[in-house]
């Protein structure tokens, strides 16, 4: 149900705006409406006062700047602070923001949260580059022994592929050509596929040994930048040394940061919310007008807190501000935002549509529906009770677990009717995990799926008839009562139109006298021409559409079919093989059924609601309720 | 060789209408990754757009189970 609104503008005398404002971000309850640039009233009308929009000017243009700089640094450092354990308010005192001493307490906290940050952001990138060359130190570092105490040399690293062992010999006899002999060669395995060398050669050596090195190909161990200056022995060294102790270092930062969260994270968090509620309350006035003794604001109100929120102004103010309340028209329809509210088990189906743009002030809110053919539609589509259990139990995990927080108790909710709706199609279809039911002894109440399958067309088709006409039966009623006669007449002429067609079937197919069947099969003419009179050339397309609508609810009858084909299958499998594996290659062929049956009737059943159903009346485009409140 | 056609003719019904599917939702996924990662709020219209071309192979199917059954 979309929740009425209520259009009003507050007025009072200009010196008490910044209390009204303040009042109503306290309430939380209006959303603000901008007003209009240039003023609607005809200059030529003298008798009526001007309104016009309050400009932020000097000071308040120069407060909202720093609000927002403040805002925007405290956000950043509450990213920086690790949650505190615990809040000890040793020390932990900020001012009021607006103060004159707020900057300089801010930046002394803010260098010392900064500087740890730093430090710690140091650590960790300098413990990245250790550990990329850890494997190699470990793997060279006997081999640095053997090189210890020589100098006027130097010394490279590189990498060489195992599978090819002929490139060693071949870097060994350029070597052996550039320095004639005067090298240390030592190699060790780093890993499956590389061999770490080291090359200790004359400094006088070291330009033409890079250059070969590099015409040929091979990776040579760049060390890190830091360490450039370093010879290549010395930096092995220290990195290995870095290894052990920069751990240690890291878990002393971060603790020092996490005793810093404790002391900072709650008034650096409070100083972030009166921020932001004196931005928006800054931000609001500049959304108010003004004449010369007096302001106005306007915004919308769900109707139903619309007397309290005037109790209120009026107790707040004795009588010196006034709430009028206005009819909303309908040319207001696009403007006005919207409030859900439906019954708690129906409510998670409201994230459904947040897949849409949230429906038009004045037109139907589809979630009943979604409530109650979603789940029909899935249960059909995927209908076997053993499926249906495990997805209830990993359902039930989940919401156990608190998996995905708000959003995820919405999902699990939904899940859980889903679920409930497959158990009872799978007792009607007589299925456990496919055909096992029968062996077990459960049978089908309706038909079997696997074998009836004109049946269960007829059934799906006859679900997307009930579905198709009750969309169009919404879009009559949404017509009628936004006044649209001709829309109305149109809607009314399709539902007819559809009507008449399923009686000409139900009679053709012997469910219905013929009478009513052939006296349906008349009336279709005279029913398209209106279509046509009302509507143009382009209304039997309309109803070609309409028709196709219907057509495309088969896909419940064939992902029902290719479902229970598939459970068919992984039962079938496991008497192809020895007990063990085929009873393996079962479970793994149901599992992999069990997540396409999930997945797929999912996202079938939200198509058909949104191309099939929400076509025929959902109006789209309306407002989310943003209400001016406080951050808190 | 009756009931070879009939097999023929239902096997080409899904065949045919699942490759025109997998076509036209390779073009329709290509082009909706790209237009969520620029307009998330988009993602709806993207689902709605990529589920339609799936009505083909539906109806493929629906014509393939009518051949078999009533052949």
């Amino acid at each position: 149900m979309i929740v009425g609104m209520s259009k009003v503008q507050v007025l009072g005398p200009r010196r008490l705006l910044t209390e009204t404002i303040q009042c109503l971000q306290g309430q939380g309850v209006l959303q603000l409406r901008s007003l209009p640039d240039e003023p609607k009233t005809p200059n030529d009308d003298k008798d009526r006062v001007k309104v016009r929009r309050i400009p932020l000017v000097g000071a308040e243009l120069a407060n909202e700047r720093s609000l927002e700089q403040i805002s925007h640094r405290l956000h950043e450092l509450l990213l920086i602070l690790p949650v505190p354990r615990e809040s000890t308010r040793d020390g932990g005192e900020l001012p009021d923001v607006t103060s004159a001493e707020f900057p300089s307490r801010l930046e002394a906290v803010e260098s010392e949260i900064r500087a740890l940050n730093e430090r710690r952001l140091a650590l960790q990138e300098e413990r990245d580059v250790v550990t990329r060359y850890e494997r190699l130190l470990t793997a060279l570092v006997p081999l640095l022994r053997a090189l210890e105490g020589t100098t006027h040399v130097e010394t490279v690293g590189i990498l060489v592929r195992r599978d090819r062992p002929e490139a060693l010999g071949l870097v060994e006899q350029e070597v052996t050509r550039i320095t004639r002999g005067a090298y240390t060669m030592l190699s060790r395995d780093v890993d499956k596929e590389q061999t770490g060398v080291l090359l200790t050669v004359p400094k006088e050596f070291a330009h033409e040994l890079s250059r070969l090195l590099f015409e040929q190909g091979i990776t040579e161990i760049r060390l890190p930048e830091r360490y450039a200056d370093q010879p290549f022995i010395t930096t092995l060294g220290l990195l290995l040394r870095r290894s052990r102790e920069i751990p240690g270092e890291i878990a002393e930062v971060e603790a020092e940061l996490l005793r810093g969260s404790g002391r900072w994270s709650e008034p650096l968090k409070q100083a972030h919310r009166t921020a932001q509620d004196r931005l928006a309350r800054l931000r609001a006035v500049a959304r108010c007008g003004e004449t010369e003794h007096a302001f106005v604001i306007s915004g919308w109100v769900p109707t139903e807190r619309c007397a309290r929120l005037t109790a209120v102004v009026e107790e707040a103010f004795q009588g010196r501000v006034t709430l009028l309340e206005h009819v909303i028209h309908e040319e207001d329809y696009d403007a006005v935002p919207v409030v859900l509210r439906n019954p708690a088990l129906v409510r998670p189906f409201e994230l459904l549509l947040s897949l849409l743009s949230p429906p038009r002030y004045g037109s139907i809110d589809p979630t009943p529906f979604l409530a109650g053919f979603f789940p029909l539609f899935f249960g059909l589509m995927l209908g076997d009770v053993g499926y249906g259990v495990v997805a209830l139990g990993l359902v039930i995990l989940a919401r156990a677990k608190g998996w995905g927080g708000e959003t995820g108790r919405k999902v699990t909710t939904i899940a859980v009717a889903c679920s409930l709706s497959a158990i009872v199609f799978g007792v009607l279809f007589g299925e456990v995990f496919g055909e096992l039911g029968e062996r077990i002894g459960i049978h089908p109440i309706l038909f079997n799926r696997a074998k009836a399958v004109p049946t269960f067309l007829g059934l799906a088709l006859g679900l997307g008839g009930i579905h198709v006409v009750l969309g169009v039966a919404l879009g009559l009623w949404t017509a009628l009562r936004q006044g649209e006669k001709e829309k109305a007449l149109a809607k009314a002429t399709t539902l007819a139109l559809i009507l008449a067609a399923f009686l000409t079937i139900l009679a053709r197919l012997g469910y219905v006298p013929s009478a009513l069947g052939t006296g349906a099969l008349w009336a279709l003419g005279p029913l398209l021409v209106v279509l046509i009179a009302i509507e143009g050339v382009l209304a039997p397309l309309e109803i070609m559409k309409t028709i196709g609508n219907v057509f495309s609810y088969a896909r419940l009858m064939a992902l029902g079919v290719a479902s229970v084909m598939l459970a068919e299958v992984a039962n079938e499998m496991a008497g192809f093989f020895p007990i063990v594996i085929g009873v393996t290659v079962a479970v793994l062929l149901h599992a992999v059924n069990f997540v396409m049956g999930c997945f797929s009737p999912a996202i079938q059943a939200l198509r058909l609601h949104y191309v099939e159903f929400f076509d025929k009346f959902y109006r789209d485009g309306g407002r989310p309720y943003e209400p001016f409140s406080l951050t808190s | 060789m009756e009931r070879g056609l009939l097999m023929l003719s239902a096997a080409l019904a899904i065949g045919v209408s699942s490759l025109a599917t997998a076509w036209a939702q390779s073009r329709i996924g290509a082009a909706g990754a790209g237009t969520i990662a620029e307009k998330p709020e988009l993602r709806g219209t993207v689902i709605i757009m990529l589920a339609i071309p799936e009505t083909m192979v539906i109806l493929g199917f629906v014509i393939a189970v009518m051949i078999l059954f009533r052949g």
